[in-house]
C-alpha cells in the first residue's frame, strides 16, 4: 500500500467519509437500508447505529486524533482488523483510528453482519479516494484457508470475537502484535441518590433504557446489569420504572424481530431466574425485553441480550466480584449514577478495590453507548498503539 | 396423609383408570397439585394457565422438590450434554414412578398382538440407577413376557454376539419382539447389519421403540431417517417404529405409536395423565396446531415435585400432542466480539 497523505488531507478524507455517513441522501439512505436488512434492525434503528458510528467524528475531533496518530514512532505495514458483532462503530473505529496513525488497513467483515464493512470500504473508494488505496476488504469466509494466512502474515492485527476465534488468531502469530476485543460487557452502578424519589428514578431508568435499546443490547457497552443501591426508590419500584422506559425505548428504537428460538431462551432465562427467587417484569407484549429483579446478594447470571436487563440491590459498598462474578477482566463500562461528589468517589474506591472490574469506560447512564472519538475501548486507544508500534 | 400423599393417591388412581376421565378432571387433578405445590399464579389466568410452570434448567440449578430430599427414593440425573452441567429429579414415590411407566409403555408400546419377547439394548436401572430411562428399562424387563427378556448390553457397549443371534432366531420362530434403544444404540445395531451385509426380517408384531440419546454423540440421525432405516433393515411395518419422548424432569412419557394414536401426520402424544402445551415463549399463551413454540409438560405423575415443566425443546403443535421436537439454540450472542454460527474457528475447534 501506498504512504499516507500529509494530516490535512487525512483529516480532510477522514471528515468526508463521516460526513457522507451522517448525512441523508438517496445513496447513504441506500446503505442504511442494506445493514437494514443484515441485521434485521429496522430502517431507523440501523439508520441511528450508523449515526452513532460516525457522530463522533466532527473535522475537530478527526483532526485531534489525526495528531495523536501522527507520533514518529515505527508503524506496522498494515492493519488488518477481524470484525465481530453487528455494531458498525467498530468498523468505523478500525478504518478511522488506524488511517489516523497513518497505518493502512485491511477489514475481515464481521459473519455475523458482513454487509457495513463492505458498505464501508466502497463508500471510502467513493467519497474520500485519497485514502482508498489504503483502506481495502478481506471478504473470505472463516474457513478459507487464505484468512488464516492473512492472520499469519499481518504485521498488525486487530481482532474481535469471542475468546476461541481470538485465542485462536493470537496462536496464528505468535510473536506478532495483535490487539485484542474479546467479550466483554457493561453494567450501571447507581447509587441511592441517584434513586432519592420517583422523578430521579425515572430520569435514570430513561438513560438506562437508552443505553440499553440501541443495537438491541448487542454492544459490548450495551448495559444488562444495573446495580441498585438500597436506601433509595425500592429496587423493586426502580425495576417497574425500567421495564416501562424500556418499553417506550422501544417505540423510540425499533427492535429487530427475534426469532422464535431467540425469544425461546430468553423465556428459559426468566423462568429460571423466576425459580431461584427473582422477579421477573415483562415488556407489554411479552418477552423480550424484561427486567429481572435478583434476591439480594444473587450473582448476576449470564443474560440472553435482546433487551433483557438484570437488576441486583446492594448494600453498602458494591463488591462487583460478588455481584458480577463472570465479568472479572471483561468490563468494558460502567455507568455510574449518582452524586458526582459522592458517586464518583465511591465508584473510583469500588474499582480500586475490585480492579478485576475495573471498565475501559466510565460515564453517566445514557452515554455508555455514545463513546467520544479517541474512547480506549478493550483498554487500548488504537491510533496511539499503531503509531507506538515495536515491530 | 399429607396433602400430597393424597393427591399422589388420586394420581394412582387416575393412571390405573387409563387417565383421567375427562379433560375438566385432568385439570381439577392438575390445578390441586399445583396448588399444593405452591405453584398457582395470582391473577385471572384460567385452567392449565393458572399454573407457573418450572423451567427444565431450575433441575440444574436447585432441588426441586416437595418433600425433604432425605426422603428420596431414587435421584435421577441428566446427562447435561446439552448445557455442560447435570440437572437431578429427586423421585418420592419409585412406584409411582413404575406405574406410570408401564401403563404407557403397556398403552403405546405393547398394544396388540403383543410380543412374545422384550431386547433392549439399553442397559438396565442397575447398571444405571441414577437414568430414568435405564429405570424404566429394568420396569419394562419384570412385565410377563412369554420368553425371557433379553439385555444386549455389555457395559458401555451392545452385545452384538447375543443380539444378532436372538434377531435371527426370531425371524426364524416366528416369535415376536419389541426391541428398546436408544438413537445411537439403533444406529449401532444398523452399522453392524450393515457391516455384515445382513438384513433381518422380523416376524409379524415385531417392533421397535427408539428414543432420543443422539444428541452430541457426533453421529446425528433425524427421527425419520433412523425410523425409515429401522423398517428396511429390521422389516418391520413403519407403524412399529415407535418413539418414545422421556425426560429426567419427567415421570412420565410421549409416544409416537401410528397404530395408538391413528391416522394423520406422526406426532408424539403424552400418555393420558399428562397434557403436552406448546406455549408462545414470548407470553406463554398456548399456540394453535402447526405453530411452533415451547413445550410445556404438565404431568400428574409429577405431584411431588413440579406438576408442570417448562422445557428448553421448540416443537410443532398439534391437537393431541407434539411433533418436530428440536432444542432451542438459545438467546443471541452478544457483544461487539460475537459471531455467527459460522464462526471462522470452526475448522479448528468442531462443536461437540
Amino acid at each position: 500500500m501506498d504512504a499516507l497523505p500529509h494530516a490535512d488531507e487525512l483529516t480532510a478524507a477522514l471528515s468526508g467519509l463521516a460526513a457522507w455517513w451522517l448525512s441523508p441522501g438517496p445513496s447513504r439512505d441506500a446503505a442504511v437500508a442494506v445493514v437494514s436488512g443484515s441485521t434485521g434492525w429496522p430502517f431507523p434503528h440501523a439508520a441511528e447505529a450508523v449515526r452513532r458510528a460516525f457522530s463522533p467524528y466532527t473535522p475537530r475531533t478527526i483532526a485531534g486524533i489525526v495528531r495523536a496518530g501522527g507520533g514518529p514512532g515505527p508503524r506496522p505495514g498494515y492493519l488488518l482488523a477481524i470484525l465481530a458483532g453487528r455494531v458498525p462503530a467498530v468498523a468505523a473505529n478500525a478504518v478511522i483510528r488506524s488511517l489516523a496513525a497513518r497505518v493502512p488497513v485491511v477489514l475481515k467483515p464481521s459473519s455475523a453482519e458482513p454487509e457495513f464493512a463492505r458498505l464501508l470500504v466502497a463508500s471510502v473508494r467513493a467519497v474520500a479516494p485519497v485514502i482508498a488505496p489504503r483502506v481495502a476488504l478481506l471478504d473470505l469466509p472463516s474457513s478459507d484457508p487464505r484468512l488464516a494466512q492473512a492472520v499469519r502474515d499481518a504485521p498488525a492485527c486487530l481482532a474481535y470475537g469471542s475468546d476461541a476465534s481470538v485465542a485462536a488468531v493470537v496462536a496464528l502469530r505468535p510473536g506478532l502484535p495483535t490487539l485484542v476485543g474479546a467479550h466483554r460487557e457493561s453494567f450501571v452502578l447507581a447509587f441511592a441518590d441517584a434513586l432519592r424519589d420517583g422523578s430521579a428514578a425515572r430520569r435514570l431508568a430513561t438513560a438506562v433504557a437508552d443505553d440499553v435499546a440501541i443495537y438491541d443490547q448487542s454492544g459490548c457497552l450495551s448495559p444488562h446489569y444495573a446495580l441498585v443501591e438500597l436506601g433509595g426508590l425500592p429496587p423493586h419500584a426502580f425495576a417497574a420504572l425500567l421495564r416501562d422506559e424500556m418499553a417506550r425505548a422501544a417505540l423510540r428504537v425499533l427492535p429487530a424481530p427475534p426469532s422464535i428460538a431467540e425469544v425461546a431462551g430468553v423465556r428459559m432465562f426468566v423462568e429460571e431466574c423466576r425459580a431461584l427467587g427473582g422477579l421477573v417484569l415483562p415488556g407489554p407484549a411479552g418477552i423480550p425485553p424484561a427486567v429481572v429483579l435478583l434476591p439480594p446478594g444473587a450473582p448476576a447470571r449470564p443474560g440472553p441480550g435482546l433487551r433483557v436487563v438484570q437488576v441486583l440491590p446492594f448494600e453498602g459498598e458494591p463488591d462487583p466480584d460478588a455481584l458480577l462474578p463472570r465479568l472479572a477482566g471483561r468490563v468494558q463500562g460502567v455507568a455510574v449514577a449518582g452524586d458526582r461528589s459522592r458517586a464518583h468517589p465511591r465508584a473510583a474506591a469500588a474499582f480500586a478495590a475490585h480492579p478485576a472490574h475495573r471498565p475501559c469506560r466510565a460515564c453517566a447512564p445514557g452515554r455508555l453507548q455514545r463513546p467520544p472519538a479517541s474512547w480506549p475501548e478493550n483498554g487500548v486507544v488504537i491510533e496511539r498503539a499503531l503509531s507506538g508500534f515495536r515491530p | 396423609m399429607t396433602d400430597l400423599a393424597l393427591l399422589a393417591a388420586d394420581v394412582r388412581a387416575a393412571i390405573r383408570a387409563g387417565g383421567p376421565a375427562t379433560d375438566a378432571d385432568f385439570e381439577d387433578l392438575c390445578l390441586a397439585i399445583a396448588g399444593a405445590q405452591g405453584r398457582l399464579r395470582e391473577g385471572d389466568a384460567d385452567g392449565l394457565d393458572r399454573i407457573e410452570p418450572v423451567p427444565e434448567g431450575a433441575f440444574k440449578l436447585m432441588t426441586v422438590a416437595c418433600f425433604p430430599p432425605s426422603e428420596a427414593e431414587a435421584e435421577f440425573r441428566t446427562s447435561g450434554t446439552t448445557t455442560g452441567s447435570p440437572g437431578r429429579h429427586l423421585v418420592r414415590d419409585l412406584r409411582l414412578y413404575r406405574e406410570s411407566a408401564l401403563a404407557g409403555f403397556d398403552r403405546f408400546v405393547l398394544y396388540p398382538p403383543r410380543p412374545a419377547r422384550v431386547v433392549t439394548l439399553i442397559p438396565p436401572g442397575e447398571a444405571r440407577p441414577s437414568s430414568s430411562l435405564s429405570r424404566m428399562v429394568s420396569f419394562a424387563l419384570e412385565c410377563d413376557w412369554a420368553l425371557p427378556p433379553l439385555v444386549a448390553r455389555d457395559g458401555d457397549s451392545l452385545a452384538l454376539d447375543r443380539l444378532l443371534p436372538a434377531l435371527r432366531g426370531a425371524g426364524r420362530d416366528g416369535e415376536a419382539l419389541v426391541i428398546l434403544g436408544t438413537s445411537l444404540d439403533f444406529l449401532t445395531l444398523l452399522e453392524a447389519l450393515a457391516a455384515a451385509g445382513e438384513a433381518i426380517r422380523l416376524p409379524a408384531g415385531s417392533r421397535v421403540m427408539h428414543t432420543g440419546g443422539e444428541k452430541a454423540s457426533g453421529r446425528e440421525l433425524s427421527r425419520e431417517a433412523l425410523a425409515h432405516r429401522l423398517v428396511a433393515a429390521l422389516g418391520i411395518a413403519p407403524e412399529d417404529a415407535v418413539e418414545e419422548f422421556g425426560m429426567t424432569e419427567l415421570l412420565s412419557q410421549a409416544y409416537d405409536a401410528p397404530r395408538v394414536t391413528g391416522g394423520g401426520p406422526r406426532r408424539l402424544v403424552p400418555v393420558p395423565w399428562m397434557r403436552s402445551r406448546v406455549l408462545d415463549p414470548g407470553t406463554l399463551a398456548e399456540v394453535p396446531a402447526g405453530a411452533t413454540g415451547l413445550v410445556c409438560h404438565y404431568d400428574l405423575a409429577n405431584v411431588h415435585t413440579a406438576v408442570a415443566v417448562l422445557t428448553g425443546d421448540l416443537a410443532t403443535g398439534a391437537a393431541d400432542g407434539f411433533s418436530d421436537v428440536r432444542r432451542a439454540p438459545g438467546a443471541a450472542a452478544r457483544g461487539c466480539s460475537s459471531e455467527a454460527s459460522d464462526r471462522w474457528t470452526h475448522s479448528r475447534t468442531p462443536t461437540s
